[in-house]
């Protein structure tokens, strides 16, 4: 590597969006401002100007088409909506005609014209109260640099020339960036805005990367090319690391190793504690073509198919036998095993076009799950129809959205029942009859669940938006996602109460939230009684082995205690007494989050040392 | 020439989607189009002018025209913020 000046260690806060710990160099992309020379351009020079003006806009234009149709089908929504948007400015006479007329009338050069009259635009925007309006700044931006990329000469996408162990660092990332970018060689990603709902975030967690996001002035305090450490756990970046630093990755990282090494020596065994309480561990899926890698990790069962993403992408909602196609990829994967698909959650602002509904102020308290569905009963009943035809070999379970009331239990009920009669009148043969459960997910629920448990086969509690709506916090939000946590006890009672009714009623109660794939989380539910954990395939082998290493009575003693602490210092210790037993599971504080580090021990460490 | 003035009533306004439906709409007219708030008068058939608006929920809008089909042109572009972009 070439001799060069370090960089004088610096740490720069944020907050981790996606897990793990990396280290690599930095990459600043989008935020390079191009140095635009300005010149007065001669009378005679103008034409030649105008001309390289146009030709950089049509070239702009074709690297878009390019990028567009290599995405085609696979782009998301957003992403295909930015690009479209960038190709109508990129087309749009009145804002060429002003590029135009600086250059004539300015005698600017090109780039510097361009630059002029888009920095313009993007700063009239910027000052717009509405965030929506702002956004949209942000998208000139991003055309200036693809307009000036091509003028200038300089090779716009450093995305497509980053080398292996890169990490990504923007002020924000678009979807257009993150649909350049070759994945395979980024291990990181920091930026200077985001939030946990933000795309950044979604890519790095689906990705299995690490990520901080919100550090402010991430692109000018991180030189390009500098080596960083990237701890999405700690939520932390640090420029210019040193020995000690280093070493401290080294051993997140060989650790990380041991627990692969671990799992891979692993048998397939149904999910079970140290003392032998049988806790399933399912899986959570959105796309079906992945239930087979699923199965192979040894998920239990399916405890949660999200069927949104069945729904959009396609051209209207898919026919009947378009959906049967996909729900028999669980069934054909999952064989005798439970298989849970959740009935349509499409909810208020994103997916409004598709749905037929205005715009909603408050789309997480308007009309989404089985409002949805039981006000488009044309909808459901093609849904059920194809779930329960899919599932004509296997077990299949129908959980219920945003359920609020008894009543739309037993109207959701009566849907099913009345899809049931009518496939049996033409004819077609059903599988075992379904079993129908709730979404224990708002807060209404969990106060009448005694009721719901009395009509209900199952009870499925959706940890992220229970806390969510619990403790009124909307996580999306930069200035309060601090408050979203899902260790206050407001929700382990919510949890308790709800586990209670359910097996007062002797019936099964899961969860599929984000908290069953969290280590503290998994233990403090499996200590509140739940029967399965419904985790992302990548985490199936990792929570198994986990409850295979604790005992459901000492869980059970934790959970009772952490339901009736006042603050978090309490907490702490009330989890580090609760774990006293088992060394090997740590509690670390880290950015304001709990952790529970699992570093498993001498056996991994002794294979280690042979290497 | 003809004009007429539409309040926006859909939320958040005249954003990216809108926007872009309102430019492709008004671009099948043969009439020029405008469009007028307080403060700021765009061609329609800009989609740079007409996301400078940015039109939020509240905004009244007078849409002016000048062509063999201005009639048309601010009738159909006046409904489309009336039904809220809904599409057809």
């Amino acid at each position: 590597m070439a001799k060069r000046r370090k960089a004088k260690r610096t740490v720069l806060r944020g907050i981790g969006a996606s897990q793990g710990v990396a280290i690599g160099q930095a990459r600043l992309l989008g935020t390079q401002e191009y140095e635009v020379p300005t010149r007065r351009v001669s009378p005679r020079g103008i034409g030649a100007e105008i001309r390289r003006f146009r030709d950089s806009l049509s070239r702009a234009r074709a690297g878009i088409q390019a990028l567009q149709s290599r995405l085609g089908d696979e782009a998301e929504d957003d992403a295909a909506q930015i690009m479209a948007s960038q190709l109508m400015m990129l087309q749009d006479r009145e804002l060429v005609r002003e590029i135009v007329t600086a250059i004539k009338t300015e005698r600017m050069n090109a780039p510097h014209a361009v630059r002029s009259v888009l920095r313009a635009k993007a700063s009239y925007l910027q000052s717009s109260p509405s965030e929506l309006f702002r956004a949209r700044a942000a998208d000139i931006r991003d055309l200036e640099h693809r307009l000036l990329g091509h003028l200038l000469g300089a090779d716009a996408s450093v995305l497509a020339r980053l080398e292996p162990g890169s990490i990504v660092v923007a002020s924000e990332l678009t979807p257009s960036d993150t649909a350049a970018l070759d994945p395979e060689r980024v291990v990181a990603f920091v930026t200077e805005h985001g939030t946990l709902a933000s795309h950044v975030t979604i890519l790095a967690r689906s990705r299995g990367v690490p990520a901080v996001i919100a550090v402010p002035e991430a692109p000018t305090r991180i030189p390009e090319g500098e080596e960083i450490i990237v701890d999405g756990e700690r939520g932390i970046v640090v420029v210019g690391p040193t020995r000690p630093d280093r070493a401290q990755v080294e051993e997140v990282l060989s650790r990380a190793r041991r627990i692969g090494r671990i799992l891979d020596d692993r048998e397939e065994h149904p999910g079970e504690t140290l003392d032998g309480r049988s806790v399933a561990v399912e899986v959570n899926l959105d796309r079906s073509e992945v239930a087979s890698v699923a199965r192979r990790l040894g998920a239990d069962g399916i405890g949660l198919f999200r069927t949104e993403f069945t729904f959009i992408g396609a051209d209207g909602f898919p026919d009947e036998d378009h959906q049967v196609e996909i729900y028999r990829k669980l069934f054909e994967a999952f064989g005798e095993r439970p298989v849970t698909i959740r009935t349509l959650d499409l909810g208020g602002d994103k997916y409004s076009t598709l749905m037929g509904v205005s715009r909603e102020d408050n789309p997480f308290l308007g009309l989404r799950g089985i409002r949805y569905s039981l006000e488009h009963p044309e909808v459901f009943q093609v849904q059920i129809r194809a779930a329960l035809r899919a599932a004509d070999r296997g077990r299949l379970r129908l959980l219920l959205p945003m359920i609020c009331s008894v009543d739309e239990l037993r109207r959701a009920r009566e849907e099913i029942e009345r899809a049931v009669d009518a496939l049996l009148s033409e004819g077609i043969t059903l599988g075992e009859k379904p079993t129908v459960g709730v979404m224990i997910e708002v807060p209404s629920a969990v106060a009448i669940s005694d009721m719901l448990a009395r009509e209900a086969d199952f009870f499925s509690i959706g940890s992220n938006d229970l806390t969510q709506y619990l403790l009124a916090v909307d996580r999306g939000n930069e200035r309060i996602a601090h408050l979203y946590d899902s260790l206050n006890p407001a929700v382990l009672r919510a949890v308790d109460q709800t586990v209670r009714s359910a097996h007062a009623a002797g019936i099964p109660v899961g969860s599929c939230g984000e908290m069953s794939g969290d280590i503290l989380g998994a233990l403090l539910l499996v200590g509140s009684g739940v029967d399965a954990l419904s985790v992302a395939p990548h985490l199936v082998r990792l929570i198994k082995e986990i409850l295979l290493r604790v005992r459901a009575s000492d869980l059970e003693a934790l959970a009772a205690g952490c339901r009736d602490v006042a603050g978090r210092t309490e907490l702490v210790e009330r989890i580090r007494a609760g774990l006293r037993a088992y060394p090997e599971f740590t509690i670390e504080e880290q950015g304001g989050r709990l952790l529970c580090r699992w570093s498993p021990e001498s056996a991994g460490e002794k294979r280690e040392g042979a290497e | 020439m003809y004009e007429a003035k539409v309040t926006v009533r859909s939320v958040p306004g005249i954003h990216a989607r809108p926007a872009a439906l309102l430019v492709q709409r008004a671009s099948l007219f043969k009439a020029e189009v405008f469009i007028a708030t307080a403060d700021l008068t765009v061609n329609a058939k800009s989609i740079m002018g007409v996301m400078m608006l940015a039109a939020e929920t509240g905004t009244e809008l007078t849409f002016r025209a000048e062509g063999p089909d201005e009639k048309k042109a601010v009738e159909a572009l006046i409904g489309m913020v009336e039904d809220g972009f809904k599409d057809p």
